[in-house]
């Protein structure tokens, strides 16, 4: 690769000069160069003592590498002196590798002087000014360097300690994850703010009841308190019954006292409480904030590598490419920095190879011989934008559709049939069933399946503008710091749940012996207090997976949300992770239980549940039914309950047949009141689900027509209607309907639960 | 699993050899042509529409193009607990979540087991948006909606609300928008 190959970062850095960028991208720059500087030293110490070519060879080859890296770094800076230094580097390690120079101890300690120097050059920093810029001086006086070691390379400043200091960043991590769960802390404070609240209003109410009754205590203070102090003493043993209205009197004197300062303390507690809380909030904030901002990081850090890639890339394909990067100073999230490196260097080796013609092709094709790339890092708001583009060929249309024909993602007919913005899309696509396959081979739209999918991962979404001959852009939004929560995944009958670590109160395994049943409920005791116990699967309504039953010990979550605390029991606790939510999409708004869905390592799509739902479930699940009438456990009866459908809409009546009937049901139907009358009349029913707006004799006339008919009274009548009037529904009632359900959807749960507990 | 990833091998061939290329290649691109010159000459006048057609208990369906945003590959769906059973489950694709709804439970229609190649069709229009189960996707095709009868006395079931017509092969035009407007699909349960 010849160095006059080398246009594209210096001239993308060039078209940057926002000093701030600089400045930072300079500190990163030491930073890497330090550890280069030190692995040369140590590698020239191994290299003095291995002895023999066999030894020496890899440790000059490391030596080269890491020469060689340091010069592209200290290019992407601009740091000429570096850069040339690294150079001289390079090219003595060249020459021991060939072997066209033996190793001397003049040479290493050449060597040696010249990394002193270097590691003078970068470290002879003054906070905010850019050494390798400056440091031209020393540039001449390498030569002297070399044979003086004692002359001083770099101005005689020692490097005073830097501000930046390395953090492993699992350290970093784990500040963030211990920051973010001081928000449940946060949420329970809140909880407890509610809960003193409710407190004072009580004591206001009792307050109130004071001052309303003291008429009433000032007439008996005046009709009896006065009679003298003797018997207004409530202890008064041996007074007559005389003396009880005024005893009574202090009492009441005593208790108004009691409560009085009850509530002053009440009162100072709930505002200091709330002030308590008011500063815990702000520095929870705070502290979750900078914990975030710990963990921000410019695009620079990753990118500094690209232009040389670039250019790398370019002189191996014979292709001549200016190469521009702007927005590196951008700051993210440094978890998404690390996911989005890879996908961002696939989209510039893209380019390379694929998009940017080879010159002569280009100059016939009428464009400037030397093609153009830029990556521009931007933020949008709360979002990250990042634009690849060239000028080169655009996306081969024509191999995206055969290939996508050729993996089965698209008919032929299909792909033929999409028009060109639609099939670059089809990219996305070619790596649905084998993505890992698709890795494996290099194309233009290939792969971008995976780009596609790494980008999805971490909230963003890619999009292609491809002009065929003219050039291609991928635009990726992404968030500027992750959504993330941290869940437990559970398996319970055979599948799998996150649960918010969060409401987690503790887990434990428990002895099936120690399950006591309090009031035909399961309980266990847990630190002293006793907790409901149910099984997870019962709450969602589940059948109980294979290991229900056996002598093994149960695995409970405690689950807790506000004041309410249960047990729940679950299969099995995989472990604990960091889940990104994801909504459940447009046709599932609100589902019951539910919180979201997330992506797990595997690919899985899991259901993550929603704990205050889940516990509300679980208490009234708890009080509906005793340990022999178990959801999902058989039913006793064997019976086949038989229903009567009323509705004169075919479509709903269809439907209500279906749905009844594939919940175990026997489902005959009548197309109006009348006509289901006569059917009730003509054979026995368990129960009628009725519409209520029918022609002939609606659902109100149909129920009240059956409670009048004495055969008929106790039949259970379920009036299903469009209206949701308070008005109609108690109109339903008043006409003697067991239940009143509003169809406002297909959501038959609520139906099978009322027509369960009526049969 | 060979064929397809030499099928991919072949279609990058294609493309690096620019201009070079493989028989395989330049059959599918034919084929791709002709199926996008197939419209009949009537189509620019509006007498046809393009559909999506698509296989569900032996019978035959089809949907408006313009609704359909992609057709994939049903890889795995999980199964959500507590939705209505016409909501099949949740599947990922590219890293979105889709809800994927079995028209079968929703038209009480029989069900045939799992079949190996199950697929699923996007639907899309304004923000709404969900997958539809489909047990084998045909192809796309030019519709001529003289042909479509446009209500049947016999199809008295809840199909007859989300129906555009029937071909004269029989074929169920189903709406996609009419499927995608519903409320009655939307699950929403409030506490």
């Amino acid at each position: 690769m010849p160095e006059t190959e080398w246009r594209a970062g210096r001239a993308g850095m060039k078209t940057q000069p926002d000093a701030d960028f600089l400045k930072k991208l300079t500190a990163t720059f030491q930073v890497e160069a330090r550890e280069h500087v030190q692995s040369l030293g140590t590698g020239l110490l191994e290299l003095e003592k291995a002895s023999g070519p066999e030894a020496q060879l890899p440790i000059v080859e490391t030596l080269f590498r890491e020469a060689h890296s340091l010069k592209g770094a200290a290019r992407a800076v601009n740091a000429g002196e570096v850069e040339r230094l690294c150079h001289t580097l390079e090219a003595s390690f060249g020459e021991l590798k060939a072997g066209t120079r033996a190793l001397s101890a003049e040479s290493l300690d050449g060597l040696h002087r010249t990394v002193a120097a270097l590691g003078k050059l970068i470290d002879g920093d003054e906070p905010g000014a850019p050494v390798p810029f400056r440091a031209a001086e020393t540039a001449a006086t390498m030569a002297a360097a070399a044979a003086d070691p004692d002359a001083p390379t770099a101005p005689p400043v020692q490097a005073s300690a830097t501000d930046t200091v390395r953090i492993a960043s699992s350290k970093l991590d784990a500040i963030f994850v211990e920051a973010e769960e001081l928000l449940s802390v946060k949420l329970a404070q809140a909880e407890r703010g509610l809960e003193l609240r409710e407190l004072s209003g009580l004591v206001a109410d009792r307050d109130r009841f004071w001052a309303e009754s003291m008429p009433l205590v000032r007439a008996l203070r005046q009709q009896f308190g006065d009679s003298g102090d003797e018997p207004a003493r409530a202890d008064g043993g041996g007074a007559g019954t005389q003396g009880l209205p005024a005893r009574l009197v202090a009492l009441v004197d005593r208790e108004r006292e009691h409560a009085e300062a009850v509530s002053t303390r009440v009162a100072e507690l709930t505002r200091a409480t709330a002030s308590d809380r008011r500063t815990f909030e702000t520095l929870a904030n705070r502290l979750l904030e900078d914990a975030k901002k710990a963990l921000m990081l410019p695009f620079a850090t990753i990118l500094a590598g690209f232009p040389k890639m670039v250019r790398d890339l370019a002189s191996d394909a014979g292709k001549d490419v200016a190469f521009e990067m702007s927005g590196a100073d951008t700051d993210v999230d440094k978890r998404i920095l690390e996911k989005i490196r890879d996908p961002l260097l696939h989209l510039v080796r893209n380019s390379v190879d694929h998009g940017i013609e080879q010159p002569a092709e280009r100059t016939r094709l009428g464009k400037p011989p030397r093609g153009s790339m830029s990556l521009a890092v931007a933020q949008v708001g709360g979002k990250v934008e990042i634009r690849v583009s060239d000028d080169g060929a655009g996306f081969d249309l024509a191999g995206i559709r055969a290939a996508a024909v050729q993996a089965g993602v698209a008919t032929a007919s299909a792909a033929g049939a999409l028009k060109d913005q639609e099939a670059v899309r089809l990219a996305f696509r070619s790596g649905v069933t084998t993505s890992r396959k698709v890795t494996t081979v290099s194309g233009r739209g290939l792969g971008m399946a995976i780009v596609n999918e790494n980008v999805a991962k971490l909230g963003g979404t890619v999009s292609i503008e491809s002009t065929p001959g003219a050039g291609a852009t991928v635009r990726i939004v992404l968030p500027v710091s992750l959504a993330t929560l941290r869940g437990s995944l559970v398996r319970a009958a055979n599948r799998e749940f996150i649960i918010p670590t969060a409401h987690v109160a503790r887990v434990m395994r428990v002895a099936r012996s120690s399950v006591n049943k309090v009031e035909n409920r399961d309980s266990i005791c847990v630190d002293g207090s006793t907790l409901a116990l149910v099984r997870l699967t019962d709450v969602l309504g589940l059948p109980p997976g294979p290991s229900g039953g056996g002598p093994a010990p149960l695995t409970v979550l405690v689950l807790e949300h506000g004041q309410v605390r249960i047990g729940f029991s679950v299969d099995q606790v995989i472990g604990e992770q960091e889940v990104l939510a994801k909504p459940l999409g447009p046709l599932l708004p609100r589902v019951r239980n539910l919180a979201g869905a997330t992506v797990v390592g595997t690919g899985r799509v899991v259901p993550i549940l929603n704990v205050p739902d889940l516990l509300q479930a679980a208490v009234g699940f708890a009080r509906a039914t005793g340990p022999e009438s178990r959801p999902g456990a058989p039913a006793e009866e064997t019976r086949v309950k038989n229903l009567l459908v009323v509705d004169d809409s075919i479509t709903a009546r269809t439907l209500l047949q279906n749905i009844l009937e594939s919940a175990g049901y026997e489902v005959k139907t009548a197309p109006e009141g009348a006509a289901g009358y006569a059917a009730l009349l003509a054979e026995p029913f368990d129960l009628v689900v009725a519409d209520v707006e029918m022609p002939r004799m609606d659902g109100f006339e149909l129920t009240r027509r059956i409670r009048s008919e004495p055969k008929l009274a106790e039949l259970p009548v379920v009036l299903v209607t469009a209206r949701e009037a308070k008005e109609d529904r108690e109109r339903g009632i008043d006409a003697g309907a067991n239940a009143y359900i509003i169809k406002s959807s297909f959501d038959q749960t609520n139906l099978l639960e009322v027509i369960g507990k009526l049969v | 699993m060979n064929e397809q990833l030499n099928g991919i091998h072949d279609a990058v061939l294609t493309r690096a050899t620019a201009g070079m290329a493989t028989a395989a290649a330049d059959l599918l691109q034919a084929r791709a042509r002709k199926m996008a010159q197939e419209k009949p000459t009537a189509g620019t006048d509006g007498s046809t529409i393009e559909v999506l057609e698509f296989g569900l208990a032996d019978e035959t369906y089809a949907l408006e193009l313009t609704y359909v945003r992609e057709v994939g590959a049903l890889v795995e769906v999980t199964p959500l607990p507590g939705v209505p059973d016409f909501v099949l489950g949740i599947t990922c694709l590219h890293g979105q979540i889709i809800a994927v709804v079995d028209l079968r439970k929703l038209f009480g229609l029989p069900e045939r087991g799992l079949r190996d190649s199950r697929q699923v069709i996007v639907l899309q229009s304004a923000g709404w948006e969900f997958g539809i189960l489909a047990e084998r996707v045909t192809g796309v095709k030019w519709l001529p909606l003289a042909g479509l009868q446009l209500t049947l006395p016999t199809l008295t079931d809840v199909r007859a609300a989300y129906l555009s017509g029937i071909a004269p092969d029989g074929t169920v035009f189903l709406s996609a928008g009419k499927l995608l407007a519903d409320p009655r699909l939307v699950v929403r349960q409030e506490i």
